[in-house]
């Protein structure tokens, strides 16, 4: 959420700037083992948002203090290419990318069977490469599918979605424009079977009614962004069964 | 008899009740309920009851028996630790692996004729696993385990195999490895292949 402007973001009919009405989603495409050399992979392209993700692991982990004797350690790193928005970002790490990083590892931490796997890391790196608001929503779900793609063994796949108040109404899943000049941004992650919340932030005000509208908006929306993982998961079983399985 | 009824289940989806199967592999029982925890295929084994997926990313760990290469770490009076890089599978030939493991001296392992052991800081060494647990132990015994690439002690270059004995050519002087039939004949990342004799 950035400055407040006069900027109108909804017309007369209740349609945003892209025609979407509040409840839509922007186009979602995911597509599963993109890299050769990771263990599993994921490229997810939401909207404007473009991000490929690789998994590793489990494996040992280092340095050697980072081991946990009863519980693998998920470590996500979240990174934005110098070029993935419009004025270049200073490339590294930076507090905004380690307070992402951090969450999406407490939210993948939460479905993945870390007590299978002790004294072990699995790494999980973001690449964004072009960012359009919602990326850390859009990373988290396609490193969902990425750790599955590993076999990678979870009580649940993750699926995100955001939501915010845009000329004092709430929309679902908010463009870059609606981002920067919006009222409020909620973004969350559920597991997408038991519903349970695994990560939820928001940015600016939003009263009690309009968080619950918000909240109900998003697991609407993530049952849909679920079924997109899941077609993505099945389109790379049936590609590889006709490669002569 | 494992019985492949060819449906693909997500992470978290309910395979049967848990009276129906056992959980097995990539399976956990919960609620009543044997959910998957991968995404694979289900496998029914009806002999014995039991349900679980199957992944088709096999994740491989080295067994008792297998042979493994790795690097020495660090080599004192009592034990040799090793970085264990990979390990043969019979079926997919070497599988890269990382893990820690060591060798045990004492029984045979180390020189004859004094207490110094016959491998050394920075040795290639192909190993069978004799434990597992949260370490591999590895044993070189046998005529095809031990040192399979060396490096000379004062130059670091590599040593060959001349007469016998491991001999450095930068400068001209041997050392003593335990070292194994095939010594010299693996091809290392970083070997110049083409002019290799």
């Amino acid at each position: 959420m950035g400055t407040e402007s006069n900027i109108k973001l909804l017309d007369e009919n209740g349609l945003r700037l892209d025609g979407r009405n509040e409840m839509e989603l922007r186009p979602i495409k995911i597509e599963t083992n993109v890299l050769e050399r990771a263990d599993g992979s994921a490229f997810i392209e939401w909207g404007g948002n473009k991000i490929i993700v690789s998994v590793y692991g489990p494996r040992e982990a280092y340095p050697k203090h980072t081991q946990d004797i009863d519980k693998a350690v998920i470590k996500a790193r979240y990174n934005m290419a110098a070029f993935s928005v419009d004025e270049r970002k200073r490339p590294g790490p930076d507090r905004r990318s380690v307070e992402i990083s951090k969450v999406i590892s407490e939210a993948l931490s939460s479905a993945v069977m870390v007590e299978q796997f002790p004294r072990t890391q699995v790494d999980v790196f973001i690449e964004v490469i072009q960012a359009d608001a919602g990326t850390r929503i859009a990373g988290l779900t396609a490193a969902s599918v990425a750790l599955a793609a590993a076999g990678i063994p979870m009580r649940d796949m993750v699926v995100g979605c955001t939501a915010g108040k845009v000329d004092g109404k709430i929309v679902l899943d908010l463009s870059k424009e609606e981002d920067n000049f919006g009222q409020a941004d909620l973004p969350m992650a559920v597991l997408s079977r038991s519903g349970e919340v695994v990560l939820v932030q928001m940015d600016g005000d939003l009263s009690v009614e309009e968080f619950n509208h918000a909240t109900d908006m998003i697991l609407d929306a993530t049952k849909r962004i679920a079924q997109i993982q899941r077609d993505a998961l099945v389109a790379r079983y049936s590609v590889e069964t006709q490669g002569g399985e | 008899m494992a019985n492949n009824d060819n449906k693909i289940v997500f992470p978290g989806e309910v395979l049967s009740s848990a009276e129906e199967y056992v959980p097995g592999v990539n399976t956990l029982e919960s609620d009543g309920y044997v959910k998957s925890l991968a995404f694979g295929r289900v496998m029914k084994d009806d002999n014995r009851m039991i349900i679980y997926v199957k992944t088709d990313k096999v994740r491989l760990k080295p067994r008792i028996g297998d042979i493994c290469y790795g690097q020495l770490i660090k080599v004192d009076q009592r034990q040799a630790i090793v970085k264990i890089g990979g390990f043969s599978d019979p079926k997919l030939g070497l599988v890269p692996y990382t893990a820690e493991g060591y060798i045990r001296f004492g029984q045979g392992d180390r020189g004859r004729s004094n207490d110094i052991p016959n491998i050394r800081t920075g040795d290639f060494i192909r190993g069978k696993v004799l434990r597992i647990g949260q370490n591999f132990e590895l044993g070189i015994m046998g005529r095809n385990l031990g040192v399979v690439k060396a490096r000379c002690s004062r130059c670091r270059e590599f040593l060959v195999m001349k007469n016998g004995s491991l001999y450095c050519e930068n400068c001209e002087r041997t050392e003593q490895r335990k070292y194994t039939a095939d010594y010299g004949d693996m091809i290392n990342f970083g070997d110049d292949i083409e002019n290799r004799q």
